[in-house]
């Protein structure tokens, strides 16, 4: 029993380390770099790609959209492929809105009313056949 | 009860659940009302006996909910403000497109908490692997509002493309865009 104390002592010694390890939750948004001073801050819109950072789930990537100095758009570069992941990854994008007309096999809407369906682009689709 | 009426209250009530009861089936005063599920359940059927009777390749489009099999497909999403345009072009292949949007027939859809109409978002589209899980998880997250589009992309399976009353696009990364082939305009 007496020698069994200072090899629990080691052993407790020995895990030390480990509970002081914790995975940096922050290795992620802390990708973001700013501009030294002194650098020219840059007038159109840059997207900057942060480091890879290996996580026991997997690699995870992001990339910074910055205009001037402000940051207008976080992307998801690489995240992992696990679903516990992508549900605990909803990272949005935001963009402007944009009005398009493209080639397109079916249109996706709401509910339409005959009215509106008249001038809808769908109905130019059904036409065409 | 048939079995097919019992599977689409089961649904009702898991979306019910899942949305802290913004969405439900039984608003107080409306009576039971399942159309917010039974439309995407019903037109994902007709795509599955389509499959089953042989087709390998096809979209079933119900007023704006699509179903596909096969593909790649590409679905518009129509752009809240004028029905002759895109506000996005998606390429799917054996997946299902739906959107909530209150663009045309006024504020329809009201968050069943408050009764109150939904007005923090314009659209909110959903792309999963059936059209049950896109048309129910699209008309539950717009019951929702803003903070609907964040839950959605939460669903396992659902990649989302929402436009806000301020008229700013929020989509998750993994949403399928297709490649532009822009015929002008």
């Amino acid at each position: 029993m007496r020698r069994a104390v200072p090899v629990l002592l080691l052993t407790v010694a020995g895990l030390v380390p480990l509970w002081r390890f914790e995975p940096r939750a922050d290795t992620v948004t802390a990708a973001v770099e700013q501009p030294a001073a002194g650098q020219p801050v840059p007038r159109t819109a840059e997207t900057v790609e942060g480091p890879l950072v290996r996580t026991r789930h997997g690699d995870v990537q992001v990339a910074v959209v910055f205009e001037g100095d402000r940051i207008t758009g976080v992307r998801v570069v690489r995240q992992p492929d696990s679903a516990p992941t992508r549900r605990a990854l909803p990272v949005l994008v935001e963009e402007a809105l944009v009005a398009q007309s493209a080639d397109v096999d079916a249109v996706s809407g709401a509910t339409t009313t005959s009215e509106a369906y008249v001038e809808s682009l769908q109905a130019a689709l059904d036409a065409r056949g | 009860m048939s079995p097919d009426l019992a599977h689409v209250l089961e649904l009702c009530a898991h979306y019910e659940r899942a949305t802290g009861g913004a969405f439900s089936a039984r608003v107080p005063g409306r009576g039971l009302d399942p159309c917010a599920v039974v439309k995407g359940w019903a037109v994902q059927r007709a795509a599955d006996l389509l499959v089953e009777a042989g087709a390998t390749r096809l979209v079933v489009n119900a007023g704006g909910d699509v179903a596909t099999a096969g593909g790649p497909w590409r679905v518009g999403v129509r752009h809240p403000g004028r029905p002759d345009r895109l506000c996005a072009v998606l390429e799917v292949t054996d997946r299902a497109v739906a959107t909530s949007g209150r663009y045309e027939r006024g504020d329809h859809v009201v968050d069943a908490r408050t009764g109150a109409p939904v007005t923090g978002l314009l659209s909110l589209t959903v792309v999963a692997p059936t059209l049950t899980e896109a048309d129910a998880t699209a008309t539950a997250a717009f019951a929702l509002g803003a903070a609907g589009v964040g839950w959605a992309a939460s669903r396992p399976g659902c990649e989302v493309h929402a436009v806000d009353a301020a008229g700013r696009v929020h989509r998750t990364p993994g949403l399928p865009v297709a490649g532009a082939v822009d015929s002008g305009g």
